[in-house]
């Protein structure tokens, strides 16, 4: 089971809402997915189009809402968001994301860490999107963080554990539960974060790009699962050297 | 708030686009007249986040920004 702030989760697979074809592919894909935890985004209405109602199909799902602050280019935007969302969806949980930068969206760590201690402070449960900093986390853990969220690549670029070495000494570190998101791109990928220990993994677009959504959902939650209980078996020791799996007697050489 | 005179328009710009109100209108009242959802929105005045629970006694003023949103899918 696992606890963030005061909530537990059986399911250690968070997905994103974005990029889906249809909302109805992508309620069925968050349904085969037996997430817990999704994320959302924030916008301004456009008069000129449907309202489509989002959040009442979700919450018929029974997950938990994750709004972010998406869009924010520094501490102070970010914060604005957040409040945003409060006054929207009545929940203090947000994922603190600040990218200034278009073209790779890597997430900057000032601003975020400014925000996340301001957001703290008010009573924010933050779980905050960051490159995976080990010093940056520990930061962001001690101003009160609820988790941490480092990147495995980046966003939506399916590539990815390319920040690995980092995540363990992260993970090794951490005292708040720590969430792979970002750049996730396969089942396979997925299962190797929790197999190193990964808390959780937040999946959006490996699975909304996915010619069978659904399917992939299910893939991604298999992953997740067998991954964790391999970490909970806990791992074989890496040797650089043979080690015999049979007993070597050479009695096949003693018949000749 | 002062109320506006009853007669008497004012501009405000609404998510955008300059908007004319006549007399008196809070902002629960714009959110009938634009026939938008009351539910899962948030409203920001001027920059600043107004509570839900400001929303009948607030009055759009001349040159209010009013904008409205709303939860979109994301990652």
């Amino acid at each position: 089971m696992l606890t963030i702030s005061d909530h537990q989760f059986t399911s250690r697979l968070f997905t994103g809402t974005g990029k889906f074809s249809d909302q109805d592919m992508m309620l069925a894909a968050i349904k085969q997915s037996q997430s817990q935890l999704v994320t959302l985004a924030m916008k301004r209405i456009d008069l000129h189009t449907n309202h489509d109602n989002l959040l009442a199909p979700l919450q018929s799902l029974g997950v938990k809402l994750l709004p972010n602050t998406a869009g924010a280019r520094n501490a102070k935007e970010a914060i604005f968001a957040a409040h945003l969302a409060y006054e929207m969806l009545g929940t203090k949980w947000i994922k603190l994301e600040i990218h200034p930068d278009h073209k790779y969206l890597m997430p900057d760590p000032i601003e975020t860490l400014l925000a996340a201690k301001q957001l703290c402070d008010e009573g924010f449960v933050v779980m905050p999107y960051v490159h995976a900093d080990p010093v940056l986390c520990r930061r962001l853990e001690d101003v009160g963080c609820a988790a941490v969220m480092p990147l495995g690549s980046p966003i939506g670029s399916n590539q990815g554990l390319a920040t690995e070495t980092f995540l363990k000494i992260i993970i090794e570190q951490a005292q708040v539960p720590v969430i792979i998101d970002a750049g996730i791109g396969s089942p396979s990928q997925a299962c190797h974060a929790m197999e190193m220990g990964a808390d959780a993994v937040l999946v959006n677009t490996a699975i909304a790009s996915s010619a069978q959504p659904e399917k992939m959902a299910q893939c991604f939650a298999q992953a997740v699962i067998t991954g964790r209980q391999a970490y909970e078996a806990g791992l074989g020791p890496v040797n650089r050297q043979a080690l015999a799996t049979s007993p070597l007697t050479g009695f096949l050489g003693q018949s000749v | 708030m002062d109320a506006n005179h009853p007669s008497q328009s004012i501009q405000v710009v609404f998510n955008g686009a300059a908007e004319t109100l006549k007399g008196t209108v809070t902002i629960s009242e714009l959110l009938i007249l634009k026939q938008l959802p009351i539910n899962a929105i948030a409203i920001v005045v001027n920059d600043e986040v107004l509570p839900r629970s400001r929303w009948n006694h607030v009055i759009c003023h001349q040159y209010d920004r009013i904008n409205v949103f709303s939860a979109v899918a994301g990652g």
